[in-house]
């Protein structure tokens, strides 16, 4: 794979967030990325490691995830491909949790020395970083909501019109079908749940009529139902078109 | 390691574990089903879903290792 493959999916979620001008589309190819690939659960950052670049999701989905003293296991995000998933540890002197690959992943490292050239020179590209971040702080808002507040079948729910949501809009799912490399546990560890209740939930939504769930591929066949039970609106996915607001975005956006 | 499937009764309803889970040990299948079914009466619970809930956990050659029932009611007491 070379560097236009593993930035394509980046230009597509900054392209979500706002107008990419030319030359910082030419500053993003630019970039060294080094690509490697993980297989199921394996790690892309390790917990307590202090990081000197940070990676985007090329290809596959990984996981956040967060180690209990009792060994117990909590996954606090999930990023699809073009999710820068590691900007924090630009700022993040040491993890203070995992990155894992929820099956196989390919991700593009960027060193960080890059990074910070990179947003020095261009702002554009430093306001289309802070977007992605606040999109992820939005998302993480979303998640402990529904994670403190939601019954499994409503949770779950939420979790699959979401990532149905992001998926579409990076242009990775339609249809309403995606598939979700996650294993029974890994979802009892996205909704705080046991992986028994997690079994037991995707069947009833399944015996409902909302989904099919076969093998990782989902599909849901009634949208708004599905949206109905999880209280779900994709409004916080969607930032506000500020450029529009700031008479200086406006002018890069022309 | 060895895979653990742990199948739900809900009143008659059967939902069976067709993926399974790895784990170590029985010990552990057996704090995994005990965790199950604390979460899934919370909610039952919750919904005023009276009943039974039954748990069994099965080996990969579909012998039941351990069965745990709950059962729950409401038992009315009649104010004069």
């Amino acid at each position: 794979m070379d560097s236009n493959d593993a930035v394509q999916p980046l230009l597509t979620a900054l392209h979500i967030e706002g107008t990419l001008p030319t030359e910082d589309e030419a500053r993003l190819r630019a970039l060294s990325f080094r690509t490697r690939t993980f297989g199921e659960g394996e790690t892309i950052v390790a917990e307590g490691s202090q990081p000197t670049e940070s990676c985007v999701v090329v290809d596959g989905f990984a996981a956040r995830v967060h180690f209990m003293e009792d060994g117990a296991r909590q996954v606090s995000a999930i990023h699809i491909a073009g999710d820068f998933v590691d900007l924090h540890s630009l700022h993040l002197e040491e993890m203070d949790h995992e990155v894992s690959a929820l099956g196989p992943c390919k991700v593009a490292s960027v060193p960080h020395e890059e990074l910070q050239h990179l947003v020095d020179e261009s702002p554009h590209l430093m306001w289309l970083f802070w977007r992605l971040t606040v999109k992820d702080a939005a998302i993480g808002r979303a998640w402990i909501s529904a994670l403190g507040r939601l019954a499994a079948d409503q949770h779950l729910a939420h979790l699959v019109c979401e990532l149905y949501e992001r998926l579409n809009a990076a242009g990775l799912a339609d249809d309403h079908r995606f598939s979700l490399p996650a294993t029974q546990i890994d979802l009892a560890d996205m909704l705080g749940l046991s992986s028994v209740h997690v079994n037991r939930t995707i069947k009833l939504l399944c015996e409902r009529g909302l989904l099919d769930w076969q093998q990782r591929e989902i599909q849901i066949l009634r949208p708004t139902a599905l949206k109905e039970l999880a209280q779900f609106s994709g409004e916080y996915l969607r930032l506000s078109m500020s450029e529009q607001r700031s008479p200086r975005r406006a002018r890069v956006a022309r | 390691m060895p895979i653990y499937y742990f199948d739900t009764i809900e009143d008659t309803e059967l939902f069976p574990d067709d993926e399974g889970v790895e784990l170590q040990h029985a010990d552990e299948a057996e704090a995994m089903a005990r965790h199950a079914l604390a979460d899934l009466i919370r909610e039952r619970l919750l919904d005023n879903h009276l009943g039974s809930l039954v748990i069994e956990i099965r080996d990969e050659q579909d012998e039941p290792l351990a069965r745990f029932v709950l059962t729950s009611a409401r038992v009315g007491f009649n104010r004069t």
